[in-house]
């Protein structure tokens, strides 16, 4: 999962990082509300985590225009203002949620998952295809009722494709939301990683490739 | 207004300042013009005994015997009608010596006794035979040739006189006192068109009062334009610098709040809990002084449409609680309006809503309706609700009923802009559970 972090006070900018960083997330961080702007207009975010003071181009001024363009992304707002009417206006603009400063980092990172599970339509923290079980909470997968042990990478993969499943996801989308901006698209990255995780749901055939188009993650 | 109520109304300064001049010239016009009228009347009057007096001198012979003989009767026929009120009588120092026939067996008064020093006519008023009253001219002549003197008396009735004077002074109390009738009116028209424009900006500054509007408009007259123009900067002046006071607020909270931020994510909670609790304390203290800071900075008066505002408050709600999976019920009347500014009824509302949607176990109440009392607004769940000893304690400082999430600072602060306005805020147990918030704020005045 991919998510714009948009927060111009440095420290606390790398803190929610390196937080996100630690649970899985691909993470772009941004201090300027231009740079802002124009990355979530072009870029295929899961998430935005999105500070409403900054200088230049407010949060609010940004949100809308995402929105204007058509990006629907969830946006998860960081506010430092507390009155409700600051809020009514974040949400008024298309927030789906909000933080008030301070917070602490692990509910900020339980707000994006359930942001990012809600949008592709999961109700229930946990997402179940066939035997295959992901608690986003606990960021663990299940098959058959035992742990899967995954790496890192394997975990980001399949969480994704347990978010889409049933669709198929190309390689170029896969790229966009498990890598950073600076990933080669052209590596076999993805395919050896891809043959990995299905090595690990055997027996079971959940994840199918779809010749050309990209893979599906599907129930027998 | 009760103020303005009690001072005297400058309409009423001006037309009494105007009006009373005009009156007192009026009447002083009047009394001049009385005077000389019946100085004229008078005088007029005078004349016409002085002719008959000179005729009556013409045509007297003295005889030698001493008695006289008057050629011919004067002119005027009320010499010889008795008692008419004309009257003329000829006499010397023993007595009468003759009289006009009106007289009959009647004598005037003798003008001067004793001496009778000749000298020209001059007249004086006098009671007559029957009691009316007379004005007479007399002359006393000396007789050419001989040494006698005589007093010669001529006299009319004086109610002629005074029809005539009565006459005049009927048609000019009509006259003057239509005179300043017709001159009042003319005053107060003109007062009342030229205070209109006033008018209308008193107007207008009553529905800035309301809420209306922000600015008065322009009058017509040059004098009071300018005057609006003042008065517009002035407002201008005053909403910039409320805006401000609650912009410096945001700001201070976005300042004081980062850092804040940073230093919550840096501390491990579970490791320093001690260091925990100091930001959360900060954090409280940082929020309810600038809500404080915020909520004075607000406008004078303001009034809100509760609806449109509550389906806003639905809307966020469904969003940030969006796991919880709430029926959020509003029940308002549209139209409904409160005297409460709407960034004040968003936090009193958003806290007690928020509160509820986190109790709640699937249904939150939202209703308002306006009654003798002003408006009530209720916020209702169907959670576990609070023992009822708590209650009355919710919202009091330094009472917190749900550490998390700072349930107790969300009421305190929407208690005390419910204070500030005068309205109150009280919570009871819902039947058959849950909590309920009442609020009670001042009903904004009919459009």
């Amino acid at each position: 999962m991919r998510v714009l972090v948009v927060e111009d006070e440095t420290a606390l900018r790398e803190r929610i990082r390196t937080t996100l960083e630690s649970r899985g997330f691909v993470v772009d961080a941004c201090d300027d509300g231009q740079e802002a702007l124009w990355l979530g207009q072009e870029e295929p975010y899961d998430a935005a985590v999105l500070d409403l003071g900054l200088p230049g181009l407010d949060g609010v001024s940004i949100l809308s225009r995402w929105r204007e363009a058509g990006r629907r992304m969830p946006v998860l707002v960081l506010t430092a203002r507390t009155r409700w009417a600051d809020k009514l206006a974040g949400f008024g603009a298309g927030a789906d949620d909000y933080l008030t400063k301070p917070f602490e980092p692990d509910e900020m990172v339980l707000r994006v998952q359930a942001l990012i599970r809600r949008s592709h339509g999961h109700a229930s923290p946990v997402i179940v295809t066939g035997p295959l079980e992901l608690d986003t909470l606990a960021q663990r997968f299940r098959l058959d009722g035992a742990t899967l042990a995954l790496t890192a990478s394997e975990y980001r993969l399949l969480a994704y494709l347990m978010h889409r499943a049933g669709h198929t996801v190309s390689r170029t989308e896969l790229s966009e939301h498990l890598y950073d901006r600076d990933f080669d698209l052209d590596s076999n990255v993805i395919d050896v990683l891809v043959g990995r995780v299905r090595r690990k749901l055997a027996p079971h055939a959940l994840l199918h490739t779809e010749r050309g188009r990209g893979f599906r993650l599907a129930a027998e | 207004m009760s103020r303005a109520g009690r001072s005297p109304s400058l309409r009423r300064r001006l037309l009494l300042a105007a009006a009373l001049p005009l009156a007192a010239l009026a009447v002083l016009g009047a009394v001049v013009l009385h005077l000389a009228f019946v100085q004229a009347v008078e005088r007029a009057f005078d004349a016409r005994l002085g002719q008959s007096l000179a005729a009556l001198l013409g045509n007297i012979d003295l005889l030698p015997d001493g008695s006289l003989r008057l050629r011919r009767e004067l002119p005027e026929s009320g010499f010889t009608q008795v008692r008419s009120g004309w009257y003329w009588q000829v006499a010397d120092r023993a007595g009468v010596l003759r009289r006009s026939r009106s007289l009959w067996d009647a004598e005037l008064p003798r003008a001067a006794q004793g001496s009778l020093e000749p000298g020209p006519a001059r007249a004086f008023d006098l009671a007559g035979p029957e009691g009316g009253a007379l004005r007479a001219m007399a002359q006393v002549v000396r007789w050419e040739g001989s040494q006698r003197t005589l007093e010669i008396v001529v006299a009319g009735p004086r109610a002629d006189i005074d029809a005539e004077i009565a006459g005049f002074g009927r048609l000019l109390a009509l006259s003057v006192g239509g005179l300043v009738a017709i001159g009042t009116l003319a005053l107060a028209l003109q007062l009342r068109l030229g205070l209109a424009p006033l008018r209308r900006l008193v107007e207008d500054l009553d529905r800035i009062e309301r809420g209306e509007t922000t600015r008065v408009g322009t009058p017509a007259s040059r004098e009071l334009a300018q005057l609006a123009d003042k008065l517009n900067a002035v407002l201008e002046h005053d909403q910039r610098q409320a805006e401000r006071g609650r912009r410096l607020a945001g700001d201070l909270a976005h300042a004081l709040k980062t850092p804040l931020a940073v230093l919550r994510a840096e501390i491990d909670a579970g490791r320093q809990p001690e260091a925990s609790r100091a930001i959360a304390r900060l954090d409280e203290v940082v929020t309810h002084h600038l809500a404080r800071a915020s909520a004075e900075a607000r406008r004078q008066r303001a009034y809100t449409e509760v609806a449109p505002l509550a389906d806003a408050l639905r809307r966020t709600m469904a969003r940030i609680h969006a796991d919880r999976r709430l029926a959020l019920q509003i029940e308002i009347p549209p139209g409904l309006r409160v005297a409460c500014e709407s960034e004040d009824l968003g936090e009193v509302l958003g806290n007690l809503l928020d509160n509820a949607c986190r109790m709640a176990r699937g249904r939150v109440e939202l209703a308002a309706g306006a009654d003798a009392d002003g408006v009530w607004i209720r916020v209702r769940d169907d959670g576990p609700g609070l023992p009822d000893a708590l209650l009355h304690q919710l919202g009091e400082r330094g009472k917190r009923f749900d550490e998390r999430s700072g349930t107790g600072l969300g009421v305190a602060i929407a208690r005390e802009i419910v204070d500030s306005y005068g309205g109150s805020l009280d919570f009871t147990q819902a039947t058959p559970r849950g909590l309920e918030a009442r609020i009670r704020l001042p009903a904004a005045p009919d459009r």
